[in-house]
């Protein structure tokens, strides 16, 4: 097990930076009614900003499938949203737009906290290290458990009868929170927030979250997209390490891998595939041979394996 | 789907997923969204059916609360058994003032509260009833009369019915008397009214699934 810690705490990117930037603003957003602006209205799972009406298309269709009713305007706010986050790149709003990033990122400066140096330290008598580091282990699951989860809500919707997701969704609770003051309810960001520490690295994002999950659909849509230039990428593998979604990166570090020395690269440019990319752009600052760029998609071309197999002999 | 479940043992784990999910979900609905009107009254925005269609679409975004130029409107973090999240008022704190054009109507992003609710006569968040003849001031032989002086429906919605003081027997009694087909159920008489228990409460609206004696029902 690694229980090294990540590097990527002492390099700073401006990119990061950025997205902290767009994170606070949108926080500070949904508090400006309570500072005594007026052009935004509501919290993220709907909202209108100057005049604009805007809804969480996870919301519209649990709400349709709860009531068996349309409210016609509604389907153009929840349509605006959905196609600007599609040309965007779809889980874009999970990095710069979601307040639930600050919730995972405080389970993740716990679990870090425990795993550092202090693991020794804060040891409870009576538990052996090995016991500690398996408690705090980075378990992972199947990355498609999110759209499970989206049509798990969703059925559950149509069943019960009550938009299931929104009556306890943590996005929805941060939203009043920031915006009517917290209540009780805020318990249930705790709980995520000790999952995120013990259970599953941003597990809640990764796994469960159906907000995300439907993003990460429209995402494959998304024209642009992280590239990485197969034939000058050198396998150092730190794009991998400062990575939110570790995962997307895959396949296009094993095609680079392939196409390794520039020898005849099929496509140069090997992008992100699948919708999974939050867009946080910290892979193109780390890249210390500044080979990852923000292109428009290449679509993968198909390699022909068995000429490969043939080469390597 | 058949390539997913291919793999028996593949098949079990993720139905066992399933169960495990299913039950750990609805244990989640079950603690969040108690208070479907079915125990008690709960005072909902303008416009909100309280036959579960409001339950159903109410997406808890708050956009409500924030139309709300008053501040009636809570959101509720679970007290008093409301469902998360869900907009409700607090009548005898801060009753409806019936804004025209109802903004909280107006910028529901769903269905959960009616849109084609315009007049804000045809609001109905509940009924006004005298629930306690026996505090009210009025019934009393006093003259208080406060909740038919502050309906915005005055003459209307309460009428103050005259009839002699049968202790006295030459002194009036001023009964405020609700009529349940123009009350809006505002609480702006539950608000006002001067005792320390309000004689006056806004109740379920009479004409209700929910609130049809069984001798009605068919």
């Amino acid at each position: 097990m690694e229980v090294k810690k990540e590097n990527n705490r002492t390099f700073e990117s401006q990119y990061r930076r950025l997205r902290h930037g767009f994170q606070v603003m949108f926080i500070l957003i949904f508090i400006s009614p309570a500072l005594g602006f007026h052009f935004y209205q509501g919290t993220l799972m709907a909202g209108s900003i100057f005049g604009i009406d805007l809804l969480d298309p996870v919301a519209f269709m649990e709400s349709i499938l709860a009531s068996w009713e349309i409210h016609l305007s509604s389907v153009l706010s929840a349509a605006i949203v959905l196609v600007f986050f599609t040309l965007i790149g779809g889980r874009f709003f999970c990095g710069w737009v979601c307040p639930m990033y600050f919730v995972t990122e405080a389970g993740e400066k716990i679990r870090e906290f425990f795993l550092g140096k202090n693991l020794k330290k804060n040891l409870p008598a009576g538990i052996k290290i090995q016991e500690a580091e398996k408690i705090l282990e980075r378990r992972t699951f199947s990355g498609k458990l999110k759209f499970q989860a989206l049509v798990f809500f969703l059925g559950l919707s149509l069943l019960t009868g009550l938009p299931v997701f929104e009556i306890f969704s943590p996005i929805g609770i941060v939203g009043r929170s920031l915006a009517y003051g917290a209540g009780l309810s805020i318990l249930l960001i705790l709980a995520i927030i000790l999952f995120e520490s013990f259970v599953s690295k941003r597990g809640w994002c990764h796994y469960i979250c159906p907000v995300g999950a439907l993003y990460s659909l429209v995402g494959r849509l998304a024209p642009l997209r992280i590239n990485l230039d197969a034939a000058n990428c050198t396998q150092c593998g730190k794009c991998q390490k400062v990575c939110m979604v570790p995962e997307v990166l895959d396949k296009p570090l094993e095609r680079a891998k392939i196409f390794r020395g520039g020898k005849n690269p099929l496509s140069q440019w090997e992008s992100v595939r699948g919708g999974d990319c939050t867009y946080c752009l910290e892979c193109l600052d780390i890249c210390p041979e500044r080979v990852i760029k923000l292109k428009k998609y290449h679509s993968p071309l198909v390699i022909n394996q068995f000429a490969l197999n043939k080469e390597e002999k | 789907v058949y390539k997913f479940f291919v793999n028996r043992i593949e098949f079990i784990k993720s139905m066992g997923m399933t169960a495990f999910a299913l039950t750990g979900g609805l244990t989640l609905v079950k603690i969040f969204s108690n208070g479907r009107h079915d125990d008690f009254f709960i005072a909902r925005p303008p416009g909100a059916d309280l036959n579960g269609k409001f339950e159903a679409a109410c997406i808890r975004c708050g956009k409500c609360k924030a139309a709300c130029p008053y501040d009636s409107i809570i959101m509720s973090e679970g007290e008093n058994g409301i469902s998360v999240g869900t907009p409700y008022l607090n009548l005898r704190q801060k009753p409806c003032y019936l804004c025209s054009g109802l903004p909280c109507v107006k910028v529901c992003p769903t269905t959960a509260l009616d849109h084609e609710l315009v007049d804000t006569k045809n609001v109905r968040i509940g009924t006004a009833a005298i629930t306690d003849r026996e505090a009210c001031l009025a019934l009393k032989g006093l003259r208080c009369e406060v909740c038919h002086r502050v309906c915005p429906l005055i003459d209307k919605a309460i009428v103050v019915e005259k009839r002699v003081n049968p202790r006295t027997g030459v002194h009036v009694i001023f009964e405020p008397v609700v009529h349940k087909d123009k009350c809006v159920g505002c609480g702006i008489c539950e608000h006002a009214c001067v005792l320390d228990r309000p004689a006056i409460v806004v109740m379920a609206d009479m004409r209700g699934d929910k609130s049809r004696h069984y001798l009605e029902m068919k």
